[in-house]
């Protein structure tokens, strides 16, 4: 399987990451030197030496669960220092380019 | 041959639960009519290194909803990340539980357009973030100007309870019955005010029409199935269906093939 | 003797006793900090005046007969990765250059509490994602062994910061080896504690099912005391478990190795081409200073970890990567590229404010997680990676600690690491990530030459086996010895602290 130039822009276009003509070749060959070794598993469990029939994917263990938080608000103290963080703000709202409806 | 139309609709509806705090953080969920970004915190704002902790008096409404409903309930809680850019989502993606919702398999009576009863099949209810809200211009003239929109994170993250139905409705009215019988289950419970106006109780519909032969009952074509929000009483839900069935009883009459799309009730035109 | 070369337990010792202040102990490191920094570059931010005030509050505290804590003045590095009020927190990021967490992390609260002070911010790379400092966006840190050479990655500036003697302690975080490859780079102690051991409250996030907060030190009596601070129960985070946690110090105040199974795994054998000399000689010499102290040597087989734990880790570092770094997006705070539309400020932004590596993380984790490719890729590696950790599991019936080389080599000169070679670098560390054990790397000496390197060692433990890990090491270092601060090379002309 070969990664084209094409899939890669496709794909900096998901994740929202601009690329110029240079990274998308560097990330092209990247992507084509890369994925083979990422498929490692899926092929070893094609070809019999890898057994992942029944096993379940990976969960972090939490062997005491967390206990809930309670429900109780408290006042957000924060909320001048997190608009002062804002590349833009006016009038207590976060600017962001027009959004045309159902965009 | 006699040819009969047949509205498959299940419903999409979401829940504010009745918190006093969001679902991961503990910023007030009184939310309604405040001053934009007055209640945001580095939690729900997706500061990073900022984490979520589950709010328990949400898990509980969800969970006394999911037995009134009668589903199974599961004995723990999963989440997962639901991803998408967009203004009024401040991590760029949801908390929600897309595999393994809280509980599953539930059923609902209704009184069907007939007054008999008739059960709706629950498929799901699941707990999940809502997001903020995004506003073009304010009514009093403030925030002019073509080039900006603004984004408010007050409502960003507040807890919702998603109770998803199997296409079990076959009519606006058997619709609005049930979201009728939902709202007024969820406030008897106080799970939620159930306020449509104020959007704490949100319906989203999935409506398709089969055109079945009235004589054999075969059925021979089904409409793309369309996705219609933003209707914000029992009465925009009805005229919302009626008005999108009857779209699709033409389109399946002339042959024409819609589109599957999301479409959204404009209530003062009465089209979606 | 200098009091920066002390290590923290002397310097706490000694402020709490009244034999020195602790702003004397703070401006010997920031002397050291300002000696070293041209040649090193190991920090992004000095906070030398936050620190100054820190310890003035210590002095004073200690002046009105009232005890500061375990940490009474000593000085301690933070990775830039790693939230603190008043200092940018720039993961060496042009995205958080300029933004200002409006909180400590948990673990900063914690050693705050505890009398440390904060001289600084770590050189790292880029959002933590590298294993040579190379990937910072500012300026690359060097090794205090040997400056033409990496001091490892990513929390390198860290390593090089506690090597060269700016501060006996120094936190940083381990996803994959973070910690550990940078410490055995620079001579002194490593730790990766158990996933959910350390509170990762207010520290940015790569991969949240491997990251852990991991202590540096010099002395394994001060990962110790380091540990026994910073893995407090923090109700604000819902990982972090619950409940008492055991006495590192008693675990390095009398350690012993009688008795104790350390393994060595046999599968490394068919690895020996990518594995330098110099770190198996380490692993033999650790090995048999094991043997002589009582232990028994055994062997285990951990042949799914050996041969799918990179490509294992490559997938889920990604996948977790592009999900944590998709909040950058210049809407809320860091960078912003204005565009004409919401899309093409997000494109622009993550297009200017991620670094190479940082864009092929997320694309790659983006890739791995979307549409026919997730189960091929996201969910063929995340059921390996349970097979993995029973692996371990099964394991650790058998042994008490695991022994292996930190890194395939001594820390490498810097520009030369890419491709396959950097892909396997982390081919040693990465498994205990996955399996969320706890692991350490210490010191076993340098390699000969006339710029000796330090060569490093790891051990891992079974879940919550810190003070198994800190006992060996304790043990060990009877016969070794501690770190040692690296002398500073002569100061060149356009050296300058940033």
């Amino acid at each position: 399987m070969t990664i084209t130039e094409q899939e890669i822009r496709a794909l900096a276009e998901t994740a929202k990451v601009g690329l110029t003509d240079g990274e998308v070749t560097a990330m092209t060959a990247y992507f084509n030197d890369a994925v083979p070794f990422c498929g490692a598993m899926a092929r070893a469990a094609r070809e019999g030496r890898l057994d992942l029939d029944g096993v379940p994917p990976y969960a972090p263990a939490v062997e005491e669960p967390p206990a809930p938080g309670e429900d109780r608000a408290v006042p957000s103290p924060l909320r001048d220092e997190l608009l002062a963080a804002a590349p833009e703000a006016r009038d207590g709202f976060f600017v962001v380019p027009r959004i045309l409806e159902e965009e | 041959m006699t040819v009969r139309y047949v509205p498959v609709i299940g419903l999409e509806i979401h829940v504010q639960l009745a918190t006093e705090s969001k679902l991961f953080c503990r910023c007030s969920a009184d939310y309604f009519g405040k001053a934009p970004n007055a209640h945001i915190c580095p939690g729900c704002m997706g500061l990073p290194g900022a984490m979520p902790i589950l709010n328990g008096r949400a898990a509980e409404l969800a969970v006394r909803a999911g037995i009134a409903l009668s589903c199974k309930i599961r004995d723990r809680l999963y989440f997962d990340r639901k991803h998408y850019f967009y203004a009024d989502l401040s991590k760029a993606y949801q908390i929600s539980q897309d595999g393994r919702p809280v509980a599953e398999g539930g059923l609902l009576k209704i009184r069907s357009d007939d007054g008999t009863l008739k059960p709706v099949r629950i498929t799901r209810l699941h707990l999940e973030e809502d997001a903020g809200k995004l506003v073009h211009s304010a009514a009093d003239g403030r925030l002019e100007g073509a080039e900006n929109s603004y984004a408010d994170y007050n409502r960003g993250g507040m807890a919702l309870a998603e109770i998803v139905s199997e296409p079990d409705l076959s009519s606006p009215g058997e619709a609005r019955e049930y979201a009728a019988r939902i709202r007024q289950l969820v406030r008897y419970l106080a799970v939620s005010d159930g306020d449509m106006e104020k959007g704490s109780l949100r319906v989203d519909a999935n409506v398709s029409v089969k055109q079945v032969d009235a004589d054999t009952g075969e059925v021979l074509a089904w409409s793309a199935r369309a996705e219609v929000k933003n209707m914000n009483s029992l009465r925009a839900l009805e005229r919302a269906l009626e008005y999108e069935i009857r779209r699709h009883r033409e389109a399946l009459a002339s042959g024409e093939r819609l589109e599957r799309e999301t479409r959204h009730w404009n209530e003062a035109e009465g089209v979606t | 003797m200098q009091l920066y070369e002390l290590s923290a337990t002397e310097m706490a010792r000694g402020v709490r006793a009244g034999e020195f202040s602790a702003s004397e102990v703070l401006e010997s490191c920031l002397g050291r900090i300002e000696e070293g920094e041209g040649a090193l570059a190991a920090m992004i931010t000095v906070t030398a005046g936050k620190a100054r005030e820190e310890a003035a509050l210590v002095d004073g505290m200690v002046a009105r007969g009232e005890d500061p804590g375990p940490l009474a003045g000593v000085p301690i590095i933070l990775k830039d990765n790693i939230c603190m009020r008043g200092a940018p927190v720039t993961c060496a990021s042009k995205m958080l250059e300029n933004w200002v967490p409006p909180y400590d992390a948990a673990v900063v609260e914690m050693a705050a509490a505890s009398g440390a002070l904060f001289p600084g911010k770590a050189n790292m790379d880029e959002f933590a994602m590298g294993n040579s400092g190379e990937f910072s966006v500012f300026t690359h840190p060097s090794n205090p062994w040997d400056t033409d050479r990496a001091p490892g990655g990513s929390s390198g500036g860290c390593a090089a910061a506690v090597a060269a003697g700016y501060a006996p302690l120094a936190l940083g975080t381990d996803t994959g080896g973070s910690v550990r490859q940078p410490a055995s780079f620079c001579g002194i102690y490593g730790l990766k504690p158990t996933w959910g051991l350390a509170s990762r409250r207010g520290v940015v996030p790569l991969a949240p099912t491997m990251d852990q907060v991991g202590p540096f030190a010099r002395t394994a009596e001060d990962l110790a005391l380091i540990l026994s601070i910073i893995s407090a129960p923090d109700g604000g985070d819902g990982t972090c478990r619950p409940g008492q946690r055991p006495d590192y110090g008693a675990a390095v105040a009398t350690p012993s190795l009688k008795g104790k199974r350390v393994a060595a795994i046999r599968d490394l054998e068919g690895l020996s081409s990518l594995l330098d000399d110099a770190v198996l000689e380490g692993l033999s010499k650790f090995l048999d200073l094991c043997r002589g102290g009582g232990a028994e040597i055994v062997d285990v087989s951990l042949p799914v970890t050996v041969e799918f734990g990179p490509p294992c880790y490559h997938v889920l570092s990604r996948a977790e990567a592009a999900s944590s770094l998709a909040r950058y997006d210049g809407v809320r705070y860091g960078l912003s590229k204005r565009g004409e539309s919401l899309s093409e400020l997000y494109t622009l932004t993550r297009g200017e404010g991620f670094g190479p590596e940082s864009k092929r993380r997320v694309l790659m984790g983006t890739w791995v997680m979307s549409g026919a490719n997730f189960d091929e890729y996201y969910t063929a590696a995340a059921k390996t990676r349970t097979l993995i950790a029973r692996e371990f599991d099964e394991a650790f019936k058998g042994c008490d600690i695991i022994a292996l080389p930190t890194a395939p080599g001594p820390a490498f000169i810097k520009g030369t690491q890419g491709g396959e070679r950097m892909r396997m670098a982390n081919l040693l560390t990465l498994p205990p990530n996955l399996a969320g054990l706890p692991a350490l790397s210490m010191n076993m000496g340098f390699t000969g030459g006339d710029k000796p390197l330090p060569v490093g060692v790891q051990l891992i433990a079974s879940r919550w086996g810190e003070a198994e890990l800190l006992n060996a090491a304790a043990a060990v270092e009877k016969s070794v010895g501690g770190a040692t601060v690296a002398s500073l090379p002569a100061r060149g002309k356009e050296g300058e602290a940033r």
